[in-house]
């Protein structure tokens, strides 16, 4: 299967196979499942720079549309018909503006076709859910989905759940040290043996360093490219 | 009883009851101590410049007592005089040493303190009412400023003294409070201000500073009366040809030092960084364990009460050695230490004389510092210190330039405790020295900050901290004003853990880098004494005693001091000087067999030259250059040129500095006659070279962190009752992303920059590094192996290759990444000493092999 992503993106993406299916990680912080039409993102954070003015701390608008134009780059060239968010969608419920949810409401208008699957994180249980009219899925993870698992906190998975579960939740970021001793903190994909962790979309999140295991393959993203380290 | 006179003219009574007091204690008055209280007494402000021990506190604090005495002051309904210090550790000895004459005198004046530990009941009461007199740090009295019911309180104000003044100048704490002065004398127009300094050269500008703009003229620079004595000296290696030639921790000198100690009674031993004060410590130890108990390590990375009781045991006599680290060069008075030793490069001639003033601490006394070398070429910067000390030849405090994130803060304080009308508060902002030359459009967008974000035209959505208010500005609510109180001080400080023992007792602070790298079982030196890690919770790290013999000692960050300009001037005339002359010094003779290699391989530069050796190994080619100007200006300038020599043709170095000189290593030789035929230290394009040269953005991104603390984007220290807090905390890297996308004209950014461009770059001493270099001659020498001078650098190698326009990703690609796994940690930490062992051995075999 072709898409517009396979040309434009050749170089910037890295790809692997997971769960027995082929899964491409793009640059844009998202994962590609080209089989079933799907992208995976985590932790957008929605309305995390509006929480911050409503507590007036100073922070310009501009995340918002630029995640949501990022959002819709991966979308138009993955001809995605599916979108799963794996929990943190919003924020906080300080951060859910009438200028929020009209840009949001604005963006889901466009997209009506789009299956929309919503994981409730940590977040969203306090910031609430997207609203009815979204018509989205709004599950508790972790919830089957072909060969995966969707969850958003990795501990919310029980020995019982079997499966490859995709996760968020940690906004995963690695440090990587070369020689001259320059550091370099980048935010990151793991995948182990079993759980996979994607890295937060949300461009105004952070990062909390994560020590791989072993044998788990490490993704970072520098520079619009996706890069395997370990 | 004195009689009532008005107050600018006391009667000759009252002075000479000042004077009866001092002969009481069986002193007399210093001339200088006298101008002062005639000066304060006729209404005029100053500053009192005396060396430590000189009775400066009494110099400005007997005039506002006679003042008080003569007026028949009974005390009440307000503060009379605000005292500020810049370290809560002097608070405790202020209190005393102003009580003392108060008592004694009768005055019935109430002396009160108030930091950040006073008592909640204490400071609930002073929010009420201020005692007559209240000692403080700057921080303190900002926060005192938002409690609105205190305003009238201030009208009885007479005189506000801050100490150390030298230790606030030039830092934003220093700004924080010439704001509040300001404040002050716009509530009380005829306040006089009056600061204690030690050892300073551009006293005219400290005096500004204190005054304002428009008092600048008329205040007064009150100078101690006595020289005090100072004496540098040094201990000798043995053999300096087998002294080690690099390094920076000197334990080769340990029982030299240890002998010394012997026989002294109490002693401090300075050292250049914590780790250095604790590996010192050990060593002392081991080198004297009878001595356990009786030395101590005291540095600021330790618990407070730990601190306070080393300050307090060293005071009574209880130890007889301290080695410590810049924590102790501020005047707490511990009163008599006999001896004290700086332990590695002085770095500059007035913080040398600073520490050396701990000793000899009464007037008339010698005061005495002991260099210990810890490597053969800082024998030359102990004499050329002494030299400059000799000539008071001493370091400026370089002033801040108008930073927008001190006056961010400040205007909210201003709008949460009157509120103000704009035009007004930007009078008196402008009556703060370092403001003076402060913009309308830099007003304005500092306005638009605080009320409605980036530019007017911009405003963010929801946002607001102050707003407007009648003809005004107001704070815009109380949670505003709630949190803007707690974050209130200007002192960045770095992501750090606490260190407790299980039972909660706290030892110190660490940073969380180090932490991070450790596993359960793994031992580190804090503290002097030996720990287990055994596990972190949150941002504490919980350890337990451990016998272990050997330990690492954390690594604390912060910034290397360079050498000082003055030093580094005067160490290049001693090098000029031993080319021909007699060597004259101590130092310089015990270094003659080095000196002799330098003139036999290369040469000894003269003061208007500037040396420049090649050399060739298997590494390459090294290019070394010897300015003299210290690491940050080195540092720059090794981006510059290489970057200059890279245009010439497709090159890469691997640059590597110290204070003395650059290495330049290429795989093929650099094209350096082309590049000096180019203008190689053109200072053309110097600030587009230096942007393109190094990444100042990243280096931008970090400096981001204390502005963004100061203007309160970003809060730490808070206590566990803040709710809500935690959804809105982001690091200082991630908002100064998100503003580069989305603001990018943010002033904020901007100062960034520049405090990038001048306090790390330090880009105003390159300018003039520069056009030395450009007005000397260059004297080019190839050398058969590494000169004396150049081989420093090559074991030192703080390396970082620089010169690449590369892509991030090409970046990674390239670089040999090392992914720190699970079980590849161990390889990544490192032991302090045994590097420093490593590089004495590699030191001798090379001198060993040649």
């Amino acid at each position: 299967m072709t898409s517009g992503l396979e040309h434009e993106w050749d170089a910037g993406r890295a790809e692997l196979e997971w769960a027995g299916e082929r899964l491409v990680l793009l640059p844009e912080r998202a994962v590609w499942w080209p089989a079933a039409r799907t992208i995976f993102v985590a932790d957008t954070h929605f309305g995390k720079d509006s929480a911050f003015r409503a507590a007036s701390i100073p922070i310009p608008t501009g995340t918002t549309d630029h995640d949501l134009d990022r959002l819709d780059r991966v979308l138009r060239l993955a001809e995605a018909d599916r979108l799963v968010v794996l929990g943190d969608f919003y924020h906080a419920r300080s951060g859910r503006s009438d200028a929020l949810s009209e840009r949001l409401d604005a963006w889901r208008k466009h997209h009506e076709a789009l299956d929309l699957v919503i994981v409730r994180g940590n977040h969203d249980l306090h910031a609430g859910d997207v609203p009815e009219a979204w018509s989205a899925s709004v599950l508790d993870g972790p919830a089957a989905d072909g060969p995966f698992l969707l969850a958003h906190d990795e501990n919310d998975l029980t020995a019982a759940a079997s499966g490859f579960a995709l996760t968020g939740h940690v906004h995963p970021g690695v440090r990587l040290s070369g020689a001259g001793g320059t550091g370099l903190v980048l935010p990151c994909f793991r995948f182990g043996h079993r759980t996979a962790v994607l890295p937060a979309f949300g461009s105004f999140t952070g990062l909390h360093m994560v020590r791989p295991a072993r044998r788990d393959q490490v993704y970072v993203v520098a520079d619009g490219e996706v890069h395997r380290v370990g | 009883m004195p009689s009532r006179q008005p107050a600018g003219d006391p009667p000759s009574e009252v002075v000479r009851s000042l004077e009866e007091w001092f002969s009481s204690k069986g002193w007399e008055p210093f001339p200088f101590q006298r101008e002062a209280w005639s000066a304060y007494l006729g209404g005029r402000s100053g500053l009192v410049h005396a060396a430590t021990g000189y009775g400066k506190t009494h110099a400005a604090w007997l005039g506002a007592v006679a003042e008080a005495l003569a007026a028949g002051d009974r005390g009440g309904g307000g503060v009379r005089v605000i005292w500020l210090t810049p370290l809560k550790a002097l608070v405790n000895d202020t209190v005393s040493a102003l009580r003392e004459p108060v008592e004694a005198l009768g005055l019935p004046w109430t002396i009160e303190k108030r930091t950040g530990d006073t008592a909640a009941d204490v400071r609930s009461r002073q929010r009420d009412r201020l005692p007559d007199v209240l000692i403080t740090t700057p921080e303190s009295l900002s926060v005192l400023f938002t409690f609105a019911n205190l305003r009238g309180q201030f009208d009885t104000l007479r005189l506000v003294v801050v100490d150390e003044w030298h230790e606030l100048l030039g830092s934003k704490r220093g700004t924080q409070c010439e704001l509040a002065l300001a404040r002050l004398r716009r509530l009380k127009p005829d306040l006089r201000t009056w600061a204690l300094s030690a050892t300073l050269s551009n006293l005219d500008e400290a005096l500004s500073v204190l005054v304002g703009v428009r008092a600048s003229g008329s205040g007064l620079i009150v100078q101690g009366a006595e020289k005090k004595e100072v004496v540098i000296d040094a201990l000798l290696p043995d053999a300096v040809e087998r002294f080690q030639w690099s390094g920076h921790v000197g334990l080769a000198m340990v029982s030299t030092v240890a002998l010394e100690l012997d026989s002294a009674t109490t002693a401090l031993v300075f050292t250049n960084t914590r780790s250095n004060a604790e590996i010192w410590y050990r060593a002392l130890l081991e080198e004297r364990p009878e001595w356990a108990g009786r030395l101590a390590v005291h540095h600021g990375s330790l618990d407070k009460a730990t601190r306070r009781w080393v300050e307090q045991a060293l005071a009574s006599g209880q130890l007889r050695c301290v080695v410590c680290t810049s924590s102790l060069d501020l005047g707490v008075d511990f009163g008599p230490v006999e001896r004290v030793f700086q332990v590695g490069s002085p770095k500059g001639i007035a913080r040398l004389l600073q520490r050396a003033g701990r000793s000899g601490h009464r007037p008339g006394a010698v005061s005495r510092v002991t260099c210990v070398p810890t490597h053969a070429l800082e024998l030359v910067e102990f004499a050329a210190a002494r030299v400059a000390a000799g000539e008071r030849r001493v370091e400026p405090r370089e002033l801040l330039e108008k930073p927008l994130d001190v006056l961010a803060q400040h205007v909210v304080t201003v709008a949460i405790s009157t509120g103000f009308r704009p035009e007004e508060l930007l009078e008196e902002v402008r009556d703060a020295w370092t403001y003076r030359n402060l913009t309308d459009d830099e007003w304005r967008w500092v306005l638009d900050f605080c009320s409605s974000g980036g530019e007017s035209l911009r405003a963010y959505e929801q946002y607001r901290r102050i707003a407007p208010y009648e003809d005004g500005y107001v704070c815009a609510s109380n949670e505003v004003a709630r949190r803007h109180r707690l974050s209130i001080g200007t002192i960045a400080s770095d992501a750090s853990m606490t260190v407790h023992f299980m039972n909660g007792h706290g030892l110190g602070t660490v940073e969380e880098s180090f932490i991070a790298r450790l596993k359960a079982g793994d031992t580190f030196q804090f503290g002097g004494r030996t720990v287990e890690y055994l596990r972190s919770s949150g941002m504490k790290a919980f350890v337990k005693p451990s016998r272990a013999a050997k330990a690492t000692v954390p690594r604390w960050g912060g910034g290397r001091i360079p050498l000082s300009s003055e030093l580094s001037d005067a160490m290049r005339h001693l090098v000029d000087e031993a080319r021909t002359g007699p060597l004259g010094h101590v130092e310089m003779e015990a270094l003659a067999p080095i000196l002799d290699l330098q003139r036999e391989w290369s040469v000894l530069p003269a003061a208007d030259e500037m040396l420049i050796e090649r050399a060739v190994s298997k590494d390459g080619y090294h290019l070394f250059m010897f300015p003299f100007e210290g690491r940050l200006v080195h540092e720059g300038l090794a981006s510059l040129v290489a970057l200059r020599l890279s245009r010439l043709q497709p090159i890469s170095f691997t640059l590597s500095y110290n204070d003395y000189g650059i290495e330049f290593l290429s795989a093929e030789p650099a094209p350096l006659e082309g590049g000096l035929a180019a203008g190689l230290f053109d200072a053309e394009r110097l600030a587009e070279d230096i942007e393109e040269s190094i990444n100042v953005s990243e280096l931008a991104r970090r400096q981001f962190r204390e502005i963004s603390r100061v203007a309160g984007l970003v809060f730490s220290g808070y206590p566990g009752q803040m709710r809500g807090l935690s959804q809105v905390q982001a690091s200082s890297g991630l908002l100064f992303d998100v503003f580069e996308r989305h603001d990018p004209g943010n002033l904020l950014l901007v100062q960034a920059r520049r405090e990038v461009r001048e306090r790390q770059l330090e880009i105003k001493r390159l300018e003039r590094t520069l056009e030395r270099i450009r007005h000397a001659r260059l004297v080019l020498v190839d050398t058969p192996r590494f000169s004396p001078l150049a081989f420093p650098i090559l074991v030192d190698r703080l390396s970082q290759t620089r010169i690449s326009s590369e892509r991030l990703s090409a970046r990674i690609l390239k670089m040999q990444v090392q992914l720190e796994k699970e079980a590849d940690r161990s390889m990544a930490r490192r032991d302090e000493l045994e590097k420093e062992a490593d590089r004495s051995k590699a030191a001798d075999e090379r001198r060993g092999n040649r």
